[in-house]
């Protein structure tokens, strides 16, 4: 069934997608915003703080994503020796990587007017700041070690040693006593969050997956090129 | 109205300044992706340029060769 | 239908797995008090004894409870089942309030009384617009 993924099948798509994506993106972004900043009502108790939330939490959520795709990929291709799953792990990461970063500056920017300080080491803000460390040194691992066999097995354990850390992060605001509120969305119950805003979460989450989606397609491109590149050489 | 957009009872500071950094991020990342995306199609098209017309025809077997020479653009 | 080398790296993976949420689990078990942010006024009535060190207390601003006299702020933090009482001067962040979450950064004086240097509020996770709310509490 992994045939179907080879690279030479499937970048007659790769290589035309991030242009119509980049426009996808650039609506349901406009609109995110639109509902976010503008439409969308102030808090009972936050105010317009919460407005934050729009940025906050889905850059959270698909930095989440993003780290267990690419050990769900990395694992897989260790198994059975893919080497096309770990160029898509690779190029899945830059941007995983950047909105772990969003929703820490964030969630910092959110916490000075709400809380009252911008950092507390509690479970939740500490577990998330060790995912950032560990998407740092899975990209760092990828421009040390260039010998492919190499870098597959040092990326895979990598991201097995931070997936430890995804449930972590998920119950650490039910398992301990955090500064961090608890989960407002749950697949399984009523989520705490009114319908008025939840809208605005929806739109900007589908805009941040559409801008990894974009940055991955790029990546991939890219890595596909570099690999031609070498095969040109050898003619 | 307008005000109320950029005071935000008194968090419009915090409100803008987050979303800044978030569309900053997002265009430093693209800039980024794009510079390495271009460098590596650039070095593809002058290799290519420099092959003999035997190893064109060996390159050319290959559609995603081709397809990186024309058919690319992002 | 895979090759033994295929069986091999997956049991390989699930062992490593395996040894590696066994031990995160049995760390983070046995540091539990410093994972945790802050400690509930419960906790508080029954630690073995009083220490200098700084450390933060947690839980609900009772209602009624709180009184400002100029700088100074006196509120009482309660789990509704034991309460401890905070003094404490300084600015407070704007979702402090009775009936709200609060966490306080401070020196235990004794085990009724906490003398904070730091105050945070902590929100829950409902959020919606005011309108919604005041038709909530007419209910």
């Amino acid at each position: 069934m992994f045939k179907y993924f080879e690279p030479n099948k499937i970048f007659s798509i790769t290589s035309k997608a991030p242009k119509y994506v980049l426009i996808l993106f650039i609506i349901v972004l406009s609109i995110g915003l639109i509902e976010a900043l503008i439409l969308s009502p102030e808090d009972y108790k936050q105010s317009h703080s919460v407005r934050i939330m729009y940025v906050h939490v889905p850059a959270a959520w698909i930095s989440l994503g993003i780290f267990s795709s690419i050990t769900a990929l990395s694992i897989i291709g260790y198994i059975f020796k893919i080497r096309n799953f770990f160029l898509i792990s690779k190029s899945l990461a830059p941007s995983g990587f950047v909105f772990n970063i969003i929703a820490l500056v964030t969630g910092s920017i959110w916490g000075k007017p709400t809380w009252g300080t911008w950092w507390a080491w509690d479970a939740r803000i500490t577990s998330m700041f060790i995912l950032a460390l560990f998407y740092l040194l899975y990209l760092i691992a990828w421009r040390i070690y260039k010998d492919d066999e190499k870098v597959f097995k040092i990326t895979s354990i990598i991201t097995i040693l931070g997936i430890i850390n995804v449930p972590i992060i998920k119950y650490s605001v039910d398992w301990w006593s955090t500064l961090h509120q608890p989960a407002s969305i749950n697949l399984l119950s009523k989520s705490s969050i009114h319908t008025s805003m939840l809208f605005p979460l929806m739109i900007m989450t589908a805009a941040f997956a559409l801008f990894s989606i974009l940055i991955f397609l790029m990546k991939y491109n890219t890595e596909l090129i570099k690999i031609k590149n070498k095969g040109l050489d050898r003619l | 109205m307008i005000n109320e957009i950029f005071f935000m009872n008194g968090y419009g500071l915090y409100v803008w300044s987050a979303f800044l950094f978030t569309l900053l991020s997002f265009v430093s990342l693209y800039a980024l992706i794009k510079a390495q995306y271009e460098r590596e199609k650039n070095k593809f098209i002058t290799k290519f340029g420099i092959l003999n017309s035997e190893q064109v025809a060996a390159a050319e077997t290959q559609s995603i060769n081709k397809e990186i020479l024309f058919n690319i653009n992002i | 239908m895979y090759g033994r080398k295929v069986k091999f790296r997956f049991f390989f993976v699930v062992t490593i797995l395996l040894i590696l949420i066994l031990t995160t689990f049995l760390v983070l078990k046995s540091l539990e008090e410093n994972v945790v942010y802050f400690q509930s006024p419960s906790e508080i009535k029954n630690i073995a004894e009083i220490k200098k060190n700084k450390i933060r207390v947690g839980g609900m601003v009772k209602e009624n409870s709180l009184s400002m006299q100029s700088t100074v702020i006196n509120f009482v933090i309660t789990d509704f089942k034991n309460e401890i009482n905070v003094t404490y001067s300084g600015a407070v962040p704007n979702l402090f309030e009775e009936g709200k979450g609060v966490v306080a950064e401070g020196f235990l004086k004794d085990r009724n009384f906490f003398s904070a240097t730091k105050i945070l509020a902590k929100h829950d996770e409902n959020y919606m617009p005011p309108e919604v709310k005041a038709a909530l509490q007419e209910n």
